[in-house]
């Protein structure tokens, strides 16, 4: 069972100084509870044995003052400020977090010198800065001690004792847990031409996030689990985004719109805090397939999403070689050292488009999406090609068919074989349309058909071997394709 | 008009704030998890609190065996404390090999694990929390005020229990992290060598027996630490004194040996005649067997549930054509079988000689195929009077961590090496109650074997072989070095390394020589 409270109060004034100054003031706070029950009884069927009995709780509460302040003069010059104080019960000994931000712009159409200039419709400059603050993490009470009286049969000890009671076991956590904070620069500009038949906007930010929020190994004995939630330091995101959109023919019964996207993001981590300053990294992106094993590193100065490998010899009819590695630091054996950061998750560049024709009564519309630069580790692959696996314990057992590509006969969980360039370009949705006006009239009220066929997912051209090379995070444990739909459809608007 | 709206909501808002921002906070409402001054709050809950410390060897999670498991990033099965324990003291050796496929698990075995190996970070990490959970025992109850005399000997269970995981790291890991009582939770972990690690060992045990706040044999509550453990932990760490420092112990092992004699355990001899004494030890209903076991995991086939311990032992060791009904369970996972080598240390009238060969071939051929290579019937989920444990899909089969007769093979050991004790005869007790006829004289080598014979299965078979100078060489068996007849492997492998994960995680690590 779920229950959720909100509770806002805000005050609002706003008022416009000798027709030029309009000042707008806004201050409130909010409270919200969450709070939830849960319990689970498993019998087995049957007997009735009861098997597991698991019951949670736990609320959590947020609560926020806020403030903003909102200027502008004669329409053209326009000022914003806010001012948040987030409190979090989730973070007991570091509840509250304070997020300012302060945004200017300029309406420079409004001014003198454009506003009778027709060709150009749209023009403002846009420079922000601001924090915000990200607390979703983990549940309620991972920054209390706490000892868990166990509940689940199965689970208990000393059964056979006279005074039995359930053992009490304590939990790991994370006292010093704290809000995750990132500060964002940005400037940017909208351009419009000819009456807005063409707008452009055009931005560059730096985002930098500091405390990071993270599911981590902590050291072995220093606490009282392996992995915690723990602020692990700071990353650096850079980049710029374009947007054009543009109406090519505008006609009567004819018209036809393009827009384009594009986007570049840079992302480095810039400084690592949790538990250790000299450690070498932290150890991410868990595959299924080996108990365990990590793919991924989190180290200054690379990508969040960093794949961290070893590097596979070929022979040489370009067949990897099962289980030899490139021995990087020359030391005549391979270990842990040999691993090297190559390639990242998260992709440099993005691309969307979308197009609309419509001519009198039938519409056709296009859209896609592109990405370059996004590595993924193929997991479905390296948890499947080993033909040890094949004969098991007077069992076949099926294995993937690229198995005869790597002839690998252990698992090579590790290799960079496994790592693959991802860029893709995905045709994602082609639409066709008919729209019948008026089938049926009662006066002035008509009734219209809108005939339509779609097909979605329509082409991946991508060289990515495995089923879909768009996974957030980078490690692809997909098994069942995406699938391409067609949908026929009619739609009736009364 | 409006103004006045936004100055009566302003006022509104102010009188809840204080209320709001109290709200912040919180203690955990969860039934079952407490802060610590809601679950000490009277000494009963010692006996629950405590009984969670030991738990730890028991299952891989607080949620039944399929439930979460109490680490993360590993199979909570596979990553258990006692199957980690016979990964790394039986599958690298001449005892046991394991069939599966499961990830590197057949690298123990063929002695090329490498600083990766998850099963290794499993146990590794295992070991640790098993050892943080004594700590954070150690340091809250400390604190409460009961009657001292209880808690003394709460806190001397929860030390003990630490000394025997503090003991599975000097044997398998030798320099690793270490932390006490003293060093708060989030502290990173400082490094100690195998040597230091000796002399704080042999301290805390020795500070435990002699304050005495243990009970003996005959009080202490079952499964509970008695003052045996700490004596038994105590002399295995002298026995091996010469591998961990480079100093033999001889004498001082022979004197807590004999401390230990004297405690009133004995040789568990009486058969309800449908199995052997031996094998009684071994069984559903072992933990009767309290005059010669001195310290068990328990499991149980309703309760106490996990994908490791015995039911890991009893069955993967169960697969082929054998009759899963004979061991008490539903059906084998078929993995665990002997080499030829160890087969060969049995003669025909030793009692414990368990093992299954009908439709099975001494020479393991294919690792990989369960028939090749004898199986075993020594741990059964059948009771000793022939009936079967609660349940055929987990075991109820105690795994006895220390043992009697295992004394007394110490006490042979310590004469052997020329400490003074009656080790001959204590010798010829073992080999009685198998069956077999008295020596008179006693060598290494047939120490040896006789541990082997007598303690297999029992997770201290790598421990032996290491200190009688035939782990890494100077004796092989199939498959030791990923060749058939086996072959010599580096010396280095006589300690596993420290995993690659925990040297990323805490910079203090220093990785093991050879690695």
């Amino acid at each position: 069972m779920r229950r959720n409270t909100t509770l806002e109060f805000y005050g609002d004034y706003s008022h416009t100084f000798a027709d030029k100054h309009f000042v707008d003031l806004m201050a409130g706070y909010s409270w919200q509870h969450f709070w939830n029950n849960s319990h689970n009884l498993t019998y087995r069927i049957g007997d009735g044995v009861e098997l597991s009995n698991t019951e949670g709780k736990g609320e959590l509460y947020l609560v926020s003052f806020f403030g903003r302040l909102n200027y502008s003069f004669a329409d053209r010059y326009l000022i914003t400020a806010t001012l948040r104080a987030d409190g979090t019960s989730r973070f007991q000994n570091n509840k509250w977090g304070i997020f300012p931000s302060v945004a200017l712009g300029w309406n420079i159409k409004n001014e003198h010198f454009l506003k009778d200039f027709d060709p150009i419709s749209t023009m403002k400059l846009r420079l922000s800065w601001g924090e915000t603050g990200q607390q979703e993490v983990g549940g309620y009470y991972d920054t209390f001690a706490q000892f868990l009286t166990i509940n689940t049969p199965g689970s208990y000890y000393f059964v056979k004792n006279a005074n039995f009671t359930a053992p009490v076991v304590a939990l790991g956590y994370s006292a010093n847990l704290k809000w995750e904070t990132t500060t964002t620069y940005n400037a940017g500009i909208d351009l419009g031409f000819w009456n807005d038949r063409l707008t452009a906007s055009f931005d560059v930010y730096q985002r930098d996030t500091r405390d990071i929020l993270n599911f981590i190994p902590v050291p072995g004995l220093s606490n009282l689990t392996n992995y915690l939630n723990t602020n692990i330091g700071s990353m650096t995101n850079r980049g710029f985004e374009i947007d054009l959109n543009a109406v090519l023919i505008e006609k009567r019964d004819l018209s036809w719109t393009f827009g384009v996207n594009m986007a570049y993001n840079q992302n480095r981590v810039t400084k690592l805090t949790a538990s250790d300053e000299n450690a070498a990294g932290i150890e991410a992106g868990g595959i299924s397939g080996g108990t365990g094993n990590n793919v991924q590193l989190i180290q200054v100065g690379y990508p969040m999403r960093s794949f961290y490998l070893y590097q596979q010899v070929y022979d040489m009819n370009g067949k990897p070689i099962n289980g030899v590695y490139v021995d990087q630091n020359k030391d005549g054996q391979i270990t842990a050292d040999d691993k090297v950061m190559t390639h990242h998750a998260d992709p440099d560049y993005t691309f969307g488009f979308n197009t609309v024709f419509n001519w009198k009564r039938w519409t056709a519309a296009l859209s896609g999406h592109a990405s370059l630069g996004n590595w993924v580790y193929n997991n479905v692959a390296s948890d499947t090609e080993m033909l040890a696996d094949l004969w098991t314990n007077s069992f076949v057992s099926n294995r993937v068919s690229s198995a005869k590509e790597s002839f690998f006969t252990q698992a090579q969980y590790l290799s960079d074989y496994y790592l693959q360039d991802g860029s893709f370009l995905k045709l994602d949705n082609f639409t066709l349309g008919y729209t019948f006006p008026k089938i049926y009239s009662e006066g002035e009220r008509h009734m219209s058909l809108n005939l339509f066929g779609t097909v979605q997912n329509i082409f991946t051209i991508t060289r990515y071997t495995g089923i879909d090379p768009e996974i957030y995070g980078g490690v692809d444990g997909t098994v069942y394709p995406r699938p391409r739909t067609f949908v026929v459809g009619a739609k009736l608007n009364f | 008009m409006k103004t006045i709206k936004n100055i009566l909501a302003i006022a509104a808002a102010s009188a809840a704030l204080t209320a709001c921002v109290g709200d912040l906070n919180v203690t955990p409402i969860d039934p079952n998890a407490n802060t610590v001054d809601k679950v000490l709050t009277t000494q009963a809950a010692l006996d629950s609190y405590i009984s969670g410390v030991y738990l730890g060897f028991a299952t891989s999670g607080y949620y039944g065996p399929n439930g979460g498991a109490s680490i993360s990033g590993l199979d909570g099965g596979a990553s258990q404390y006692i199957r980690g324990l016979y990964h790394h003291q039986e599958l690298t050796t001449d005892e046991s090999v394991c069939g599966w496929n499961d990830q590197t698990i057949k690298n123990f075995h063929y002695m090329n694990w490498t600083t990766d190996d998850t099963f290794v970070y499993a146990f590794y990490s295992r070991m640790f929390m098993q050892v943080a959970s004594a700590n954070e025992f150690i340091r809250e109850v400390n604190q409460v005020n009961f009657d001292p005399a209880i808690t003394a000997r709460y806190v001397d269970e929860a030390r003990t229990l630490r000394a025997i995981a503090y003991f599975h790291a000097i044997d398998c890991f030798g320099n690793v992290p270490f932390c006490t009582e003293d060093d708060v939770v989030g502290s990173t972990p400082k490094q100690i060598s195998r040597a230091e690690l000796f002399t704080w060992l042999e301290k805390e045990l020795t500070d435990i027996i002699s304050g005495n706040a243990l009970p003996g044999k005959a009080n202490v509550a079952e499964g509970h630490v008695s003052i045996g453990v700490p004596k038994f932990v105590l002399a295995k760490l002298y026995l091996n004194a010469e591998v961990y420092t480079g100093t033999a112990r001889w004498n001082e092992c022979a004197n807590v040996l004999k401390d230990l004699m004297d405690d009133g355990y004995s040789l568990h001899t009486t058969s309800k005649g449908v199995y052997s004494a031996y094998q009684e030890l071994f069984l559903a209903d072992n933990d009767r067997c309290t005059d010669e076991i001195i310290f068990s995991v328990q499991q149980d086939g309703l309760y106490t549930q996990s994908y490791g311990v015995t039911n890991y032992i009893i069955f993967a060791s169960t697969g082929g054509e054998m009759d899963p009904d004979q061991v008490g369970i539903s059906s084998g996972w078929g993995g665990l079988r002997t080499t030829p080598e160890f087969y060969a240390k049995f003669s025909n009238e030793d009692q414990r000689k368990l093992f299954y060969t009908a439709t099975q071939q001494a020479s393991i051929d294919d690792i990989g195929d369960f028939t090749n290579g004898y199986a075993f019937m020594k741990f059964l989920n059948r009771t000793s009077d022939g009936g079967y444990g609660q349940e055929l899909g987990f075991v109820d089969t105690d795994f006895p961590m220390m043992r009697y007769a295992d004394v007394l093979l110490m006490a042979a050991e310590c004469q052997a090496h020329g400490a003074t004790i009656d080790g001959l005869a204590a010798f010829n007790q073992v080999r009685e109650r198998a069956g077999l006829n008295p020596v008179f004289s006693l060598t290494l080598d047939e120490i040896l074997d006789e541990r082997g014979r007598e303690l297999y299965q029992e997770c201290w078979r790598r421990s032996d072989l290491i200190r009688f100078g035939k782990f890494h060489s100077g004796y092989n068996w199939q498959w030791k070095g990923e060749t058939q007849d086996g072959r010599d492997v580096e010396k280095y492998r006589c300690l596993f390394p420290i995993p690659d994960s925990d040297r990323l995680a805490n910079s203090n690590l220093q990785q093991n020589e050879g690695y």
